[in-house]
């Protein structure tokens, strides 16, 4: 309920600032998603349907882009949502990303009109250009690298909130030296941004293709006609297959990807490994869940996938591949040293074994017809690609103690230290987020206690303001000596100094780093 | 179609009227090129053109931007 109390003049989102926000970012992952993959489904639709001359492809490819269409508009409109609610709720935090990558978004922006006009045109034209097949094909498998070169964007920015900069003992052959307000290199391309933009990719046409395919399920369910079944079973079959094709791939991603956590995001790492901060929400660590989830889906693709590839005609996935990427899921973070390997591997198993002969059952009692497996993935798919970004927003580095309290020089990301929250909103996360630790948690190592940090010497003023928004490796590693520029810079990107810090930071990088020289302020 | 298609149990779907979609699932309608509106046909290759502009100006910026900073 909206509630305008004398005492506080700013009418509160309903829930609270970061229910908000987490709303829409939770939509807009769903609905996102499933755009960029409609685009690569259609895609290996039409093309299927062209080699073959089946129209039974490409009469489902176009339904596709129909939704697709409408899908686009809502996550557009969903987007400028969250922009909104960013800028507004947490404007410290949104000014700053938004400078630091301010071409970057202009860039976003250009591919949002680029990927509206080309989509709306693909469907538009698609029974006008039945001569020139091949280039409308074309023209809609374009939408495919803008919609990667559009996601490898928001990638960048959502890795480096995971981890920005590179870790101490890095060595990186890039140097920086134009200075061009706006972009900022060394934060887009993070640690973690290859695998992030990797396991989305894959993550993504797996979505979207269980979706055709579970849409194609519930068509099933209602068709009369036997012409028409027989199109949504072969329809729903091709998706499912495209889909587990690309699900596969994602247990190896991921096992990148939480390398690169534990040695670039370690408290990232920790929170998801060990189930802390808000991985863990009312109770259930939401992490776990998903695993489970893809547990469950690797034993129902492996149970479809065996009693589908007995037929000649269809599309199929090599079994050993199958086998083996499941052997090696449940195998994954025994790898990684995850503090809970035995439960996780015999609660993998167990969610795996049971699906499998859910998924055996419901194939036998449809009579071989995949319709209930489809529905199932559809819905399981659309539930860890909700619970995937929850999580890897929900495991960094908290900002802000559970009791609202401001940590200067704690976290990584300390600047958004001074992230506006209204009261009632740190209470409401105390109680609606955070409800208990976990006993393991006490197992790791207490973070250190440093509240009230002062800095005595230049050196203390350097770790205590630059640390705030990357790690001081990329100063060590910096070539330039026009400091007073490079710190400038910072300020523009929101870094707080008064003239004198100002001054103190200049000469003394100038000394350890550079010419010596100190440049005069700008 | 494939076995496990084939294999899907038919319940009394004749009876049922016939769905104007089922006709269009029979042929794929390939057609001459020049039977294709010259509009269309010209808009889609403008745009097809455009986008691949505008696809490798990005990403050539993306490269540019692993050295410039």
């Amino acid at each position: 309920m909206m509630l305008l109390a004398a005492t506080k003049p700013f009418l509160q989102f309903p829930g609270g600032s970061k229910f908000a926000i987490g709303f829409l970012g939770i939509f807009h992952t769903a609905v996102g998603s499933l755009a960029i993959g409609f685009a690569f489904t259609v895609t290996i639709l039409q093309i299927i349907g062209y080699v073959r001359k089946d129209n039974r492809y490409d009469l489902l490819a176009k339904r596709v882009q129909l939704w697709h269409v409408c899908i686009y508009n809502i996550g557009t409109i969903n987007a400028i949502g969250l922009v909104f609610a960013l800028s507004g709720l947490f404007p410290q935090f949104w000014s700053q990303i938004f400078v630091q990558f301010f071409w970057t978004m202009i860039a976003e922006e250009l591919l949002f009109f680029m990927l509206a006009t080309t989509l709306t045109l693909h469907y538009f034209f698609w029974d006008t250009m039945w001569g020139h097949k091949r280039l409308h094909i074309f023209m809609g498998a374009l939408l495919t690298p803008m919609f990667f070169l559009q996601f490898f964007i928001i990638n960048g920015m959502g890795a480096y909130m995971l981890t920005p900069g590179f870790a101490e003992g890095q060595v990186s052959q890039w140097s920086g030296t134009a200075g061009i307000l706006g972009w900022d290199k060394l934060a887009f391309y993070n640690p973690s941004f290859l695998m992030l933009t990797l396991h989305r990719t894959a993550a993504n046409f797996a979505y979207a293709a269980f979706i055709v395919a579970a849409v194609c399920g519930v068509w099933l369910y209602r068709a009369k006609r036997d012409k028409l079944r027989v199109w949504y079973e072969s329809g729903g079959r091709l998706a499912f297959k495209v889909a587990f094709t690309s699900f596969l791939t994602l247990p190896v991603i991921g096992f990148f990807y939480s390398w690169v956590l534990k040695y670039h995001g370690r408290e990232a790492y920790d929170n998801l490994m060990i189930g802390r901060g808000d991985v863990i929400a009312g109770g259930i660590d939401w992490w776990w869940v998903k695993q489970l989830i893809v547990a469950a889906m690797i034993g129902m693709g492996l149970v479809f996938c065996r009693k589908a590839s007995k037929s000649k005609d269809e599309f199929r996935i090599p079994m050993p591949a199958v086998y083996t990427i499941a052997l090696l899921y449940l195998m994954f973070y025994v790898g990684m040293g995850m503090q809970m390997t035995w439960r996780f591997l015999w609660g993998s198993l167990a969610a795996a074994v049971l699906a499998g002969m859910w998924a055996s059952h419901l194939l036998n009692r449809h009579n071989g017809s995949g319709r209930a497996v489809f529905v199932l993935m559809g819905i399981l798919s659309f539930l860890t690609v909700c619970l995937g970004g929850y999580v890897r927003e929900a495991s960094r580095p908290r900002f802000v103690s559970p009791e609202g309290k401001s940590v200067a020089g704690f976290n990584r990301i300390a600047a958004y230290d001074n992230i506006y929250r209204p009261e009632e909103q740190a209470k409401g996360l105390t109680i609606r987020m955070v409800r208990g630790k976990p006993a393991y948690a006490d197992e790791l190592p207490a973070r250190p206690d440093r509240p009230g940090i002062k800095a005595e010497t230049p050196a203390d003023l350097v770790s205590y303001r630059c640390i705030s928004c990357h790690t001081l490796e990329r100063i060590h590693r910096y070539r330039g000596t026009d400091w007073d520029r490079v710190v400038g810079r910072m300020q523009a990107y929101g870094m707080r100094l008064t003239d004198e810090e100002m001054q103190k930071i200049i000469a003394h990088l100038s000394d350890e780093n550079g010419s010596g020289d100190p440049a005069p302020t700008p | 179609m494939s076995e496990q298609t084939d294999n899907v149990t038919i319940e009394d779907g004749d009876a049922q009227a016939r769905d104007p979609l089922e006709a269009e699932l029979e042929a794929y309608p390939l057609r001459d090129a020049s039977e294709d509106p010259r509009w269309a046909v010209r808009t889609v290759w403008t745009w097809v053109g455009i986008a691949i502009f505008l696809l490798l100006f990005l990403i050539t910026l993306f490269i540019l931007g692993l050295w410039f900073d």
